[in-house]
């Protein structure tokens, strides 16, 4: 890679970080796991900017965002990872008021497995539709379909106060 | 299909996106990692070209040599055993290891001495000598003697 082409390459991940950070931070939980997941996604890039500085590189990093959060290695080293460290535990929804309705909503989010995490990220925060949802994760629309309706059942399950939430409106 | 738990979870998705943390410069790790994975999908593939190597070398060597056709296989002419002479006068000479067959003369009949079947010699030098032992009123062969021929003296 040449000057030209590696100066290119760090305005365009300096511009981007934030955005991407955010994506990162919402598909893990995990400051940490935000920032690897990144640089993951990030490393796959770099080989191939060449031919995608032309194109639409933050999409196929996004992509491979994506993907990598969902993919089997990398669930099993989390699983590892959580195995030594003990992290994740499990956070209880503070009863007290409508109020703490989103932090509870945020320790169910962190609860779900990272592919209906993933899904309702790109369905409910990069407001994609089902068919680019399924575009993004290399998956076909009903499974997207399917991981949906099986994360908000979760998230339902995990917050009955939402249900009263429901019944007030 | 927005109902109050799906703005539920836009509305905290969105919350926790302004919560995340900023990092500073990404590239050189990115950067280091990106020639880890290069230098580890080299290594792999050179591992991968020996082993593929190593077990396929064998087979091919294997196949190769199978042109020729297996000496018993089914279907291939088998070698004929080698016959006796027809001519019964001639000496007969049978080394231990083989098995004597009965001559083609129909009213002959064998005698075998000492025992009616010969033993193999107590020395491996030595042979045995199967002779007409007899005549019948002309040339034909009435019976057979198995007589040790004399083994090489020293």
């Amino acid at each position: 890679m040449d000057e030209d082409e590696r100066a290119r390459l760090a305005e365009f991940v300096t511009g981007r970080t934030p955005a991407l950070m955010q994506v990162a931070y919402l598909l893990t939980g995990d400051r940490h796991a935000a920032e690897d997941l990144l640089q993951s996604a990030l490393a796959r890039t770099i080989p191939k900017w060449r031919t995608l500085r032309h194109a639409d590189p933050e999409g196929y990093l996004r992509a491979v965002m994506y993907r990598e959060q969902v993919s089997l290695w990398r669930r099993l080293r989390r699983r590892r990872e959580r195995a030594l460290t003990g992290a994740d535990e499990e956070v209880q929804p503070d009863p007290s008021g409508g109020t703490d309705v989103r932090l509870a909503m945020r320790a169910a989010l962190r609860r779900l497995p990272p592919a209906q995490r993933t899904v309702l990220v790109l369905r409910y925060y990069e407001d994609l539709t089902e068919t680019q949802v399924a575009e993004a994760l290399g998956c076909s629309v009903g499974t997207v379909r399917s991981r949906t309706h099986r994360a908000v059942h979760r998230l339902r399950q995990l917050l009955p106060d939402v249900e009263l939430l429901e019944v007030r409106q | 299909m927005t109902g109050p738990i799906e703005d539920l979870i836009r509305a905290t998705l969105s919350d926790l996106a302004e919560e995340a943390p900023t990092v500073q410069d990404q590239l050189i790790p990115a950067e280091r990692r990106a020639r880890s994975r290069q230098r580890t999908t080299v290594t792999l593939g050179v591992a991968g070209v020996a082993a593929a190597v190593l077990l396929g070398a064998p087979i091919a060597l294997a196949a190769s040599r199978d042109d020729a056709p297996p000496p018993f296989a089914p279907g291939s002419t088998a070698i004929p055993s080698p016959t006796l002479p027809p001519s019964p006068s001639g000496p007969w000479l049978i080394t231990p290891s083989d098995t004597p067959t009965p001559p083609p003369s129909p009213s002959g009949s064998w005698l075998f001495t000492p025992s009616g079947t010969p033993t193999p010699p107590p020395s491996p030098s030595g042979s045995w000598l199967f002779t007409p032992s007899g005549t019948a009123g002309g040339d034909r062969a009435v019976g057979w003697a198995a007589v040790q021929s004399p083994g090489p003296r020293h």
